[in-house]
């Protein structure tokens, strides 16, 4: 059984960010970039199974320039079989619909069964493209995974939602899109770096549309909050004034 | 008239609080298209879906499908593009997992482009221009989009929506003819949770505790809050916490508030016993009003709370539930 881990390079959001004066972007010149998060634990859900032996092949995949390689040489290292960059050029001028449509388009020739992705990616946080792609694939899908498990031709996976935890079932092929999950991703083994150089990458040329419609006009810094009031006052004096607070506010 | 659907998110047959924000966002959209708003969602049917008319839509069209009651999208997906898919030239979500999950896939079936998680929403001429959060949180970016019909999904609390006139709306049941794909995905169990209570992303007013809190058992000090807080404004009052509370295993991941939890943005939040590290602000940091207790002075959720106390919380929460529930 063959899979695919969806994984994209975004900037490091664990430290803060600046923007450019002119606002055409966040300012890049001193930015960490990671595999997008919740990538890392689909990811990890994958090679789990492949652990397991319930996979034959693990393929990473992203749409990106080149810098963006280094995401798959990663998952490579990690152990996934070999990956695939669909090449465009300015991946962030690529919308939901665009990103999903290449991956389809790509997707449509290869005898895949599963499809892991990130409920979101950390950067556009979008939590589009799954979606796109099981539509567009005609395949079942569910995001917001914590776990899963491969069962003869059926995917089972633990989600939570606003009633409790769920198991839900897709028959494959099918697309698992996994929030934080509940095992910690892997760290890439020294042998897996030295492996991972020897293991392909595969550029394909996009089809199609590699510019998206939605069109991005700026960026800015939230509005700055003002530290309020901090009181250090005694007990239960303090508590009084959290109470004055509350009603100025009209909060109670 | 054009028509502007607004999903109306529901659960167990209850309309969600989210429910007349996004009616009021979708309503700002079809002031400017020129169009009415239907509101629109599926399920066991509540019983009070025709006070929609006073947040307003036109009239409510629902399909009363128990299927339909799963958190599952394709379903939705399949009802929505079969009754307007033709005719519909804007469709609003409220940003939540199941109207996020639902946006892009009718989207992908109109093929559009589509906007997730809108804090703020204008028109140009025939472009809508939307400001979202990026990069969790940090960053927030303005967009153009031309594309029709317009699909977006709204961020939770992020529109202030009036109430108009106490007009009512007719409710229409629609039938759909399902396609057996529709329902290929299968809850096959649910370990439902033993109460009802309020979600952090549809509650007011959002009490969390974190590591300081010391144990699982001293969130109970937070429910008492919650309690006494629900008691004096009639309001949805809901617990949260941090990820170091919920890695301790003493609150589920349904109330973690943060990068990797949920985004809420209450009229209150109250942070007891947390630091306030930067992937919980990306969670709550949008909320109007934010308290703070920490023993720390110097802990960064202070920078930007509108009111801190400095003091241990074992202290300080009691007795603000007690004065809370004597002066009631
Ligand atoms: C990729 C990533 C994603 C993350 N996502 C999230 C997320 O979604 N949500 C989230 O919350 N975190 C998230 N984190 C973790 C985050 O970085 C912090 O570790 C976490 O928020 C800390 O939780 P805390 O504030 O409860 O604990 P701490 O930072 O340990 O703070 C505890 C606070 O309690 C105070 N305290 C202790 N005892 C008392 C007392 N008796 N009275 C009053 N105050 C007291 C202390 O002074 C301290 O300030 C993420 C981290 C990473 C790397
Ligand atoms: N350019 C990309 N390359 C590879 N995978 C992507 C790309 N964009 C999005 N994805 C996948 O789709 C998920 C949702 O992305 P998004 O819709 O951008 O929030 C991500 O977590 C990835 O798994």
């Amino acid at each position: 059984m063959r899979a695919i881990a969806l994984v994209k390079k975004v900037p490091d959001t664990g430290i803060p960010l600046k923007v450019l004066p002119d606002g055409s972007d966040i300012d890049r010149s001193s930015l960490q970039y990671v595999m997008s998060p919740y990538d890392e634990y689909a990811l990890e859900a994958a090679l789990r199974l492949k652990d397991a032996g319930k996979l034959t092949e693990l393929i990473a995949l992203t749409v990106g320039d080149e810098g963006s390689e280094d995401v798959l040489r990663t998952a490579l290292a990690k152990g996934a079989d070999r990956a695939v960059r669909i090449q465009v050029e300015n991946p962030d001028a690529l919308d939901g619909l665009r990103t999903a449509e290449r991956i389809a388009a790509w997707l449509k020739d290869q005898d895949v069964q599963v499809v892991f992705a990130g409920k979101e990616a950390v950067d556009d946080a979008a939590a589009q493209v799954h979606f796109y792609l099981a539509e567009f694939l005609g395949w079942p899908a569910v995001s917001y995974a914590v776990d899963c498990e491969l069962d003869g031709d059926t995917l089972h996976l633990e989600r939570e939602t606003d009633r409790g935890e769920e198991t839900v079932a897709l028959p494959l092929p099918a697309i698992v899109a996994f929030d934080r999950a509940r095992f910690e991703p892997r760290l890439p083994s020294l042998r897996g770096i030295m492996q991972a150089k020897r293991k392909p990458i595969d550029r394909v040329e996009p089809q199609g549309e590699t510019r998206g419609a939605v069109v991005r006009v700026k960026v800015a810094l939230p509005p700055a909050r003002e530290a309020g009031t901090v009181t250090t006052s005694e007990f239960p004096q303090n508590v009084e004034e959290l109470i004055a607070f509350l009603k100025e506010k009209k909060l109670i | 008239m054009a028509m502007v659907v607004a999903f109306v998110e529901s659960l167990q047959g209850e309309l969600k609080g989210v429910a007349r924000e996004t009616v009021g966002v979708a309503r700002k959209v079809a002031d400017a298209l020129n169009a009415e708003v239907v509101a629109f969602g599926g399920g066991r049917k509540p019983s009070d879906l025709e006070t929609l008319g006073s947040a307003g839509a036109a009239k409510v069209i629902w399909v009363e499908d128990e299927r339909l009651d799963h958190f599952l999208g394709a379903p939705f997906a399949e009802a929505l593009q079969q009754l307007f898919g033709e005719d519909a030239v804007a469709f609003v979500f409220p940003a939540t997992r199941l109207g996020k999950e639902l946006a892009p896939r009718l989207a992908a079936r109109l093929r559009v482009p589509m906007l997730t998680d809108v804090i703020s929403l204008s028109f140009e001429d025939q472009a809508v221009v939307v400001e979202k959060p990026l990069y969790a949180g940090k960053v927030i970016g303005t967009f153009k989009l031309e594309s029709r019909p317009l699909v977006l999904s709204h961020r939770p609390k992020a529109f202030m929506v009036e109430a108009t006139d106490g007009t009512t709306a007719p409710v229409e049941v629609a039938q759909v003819n399902f396609s057996d794909g529709a329902f290929a995905a299968k809850v096959v169990e649910v370990r439902a949770k033993d109460d009802r209570e309020v979600d952090v992303q549809d509650a007011d007013i959002v009490v969390s505790g974190g590591r300081g809190m010391g144990g699982p058992e001293n969130f109970k000090l937070l429910y008492e809050l919650a309690e006494v807080l629900t008691q004096r404004t009639g309001k949805k009052v809901a617990v949260g916490a941090s990820r170091a509370a919920v890695d301790a295993g003493w609150m589920p991941h349904s109330h973690q508030v943060g990068q990797t939890g949920k985004v809420v943005s209450p009229e209150l939040y109250m942070a007891i016993g947390i630091s306030g590290a930067l992937q919980h602000l990306a969670g709550m940091r949008t909320s109007r009003v934010i308290v703070a207790i920490n023993k720390d002075p110097e802990a960064p959720i202070f920078k930007l709370s509108d009111f801190g106390v400095v003091d241990d919380l074992f202290k300080v929460v009691p007795e603000l539930t007690k004065r809370l529930r004597e002066e009631a």
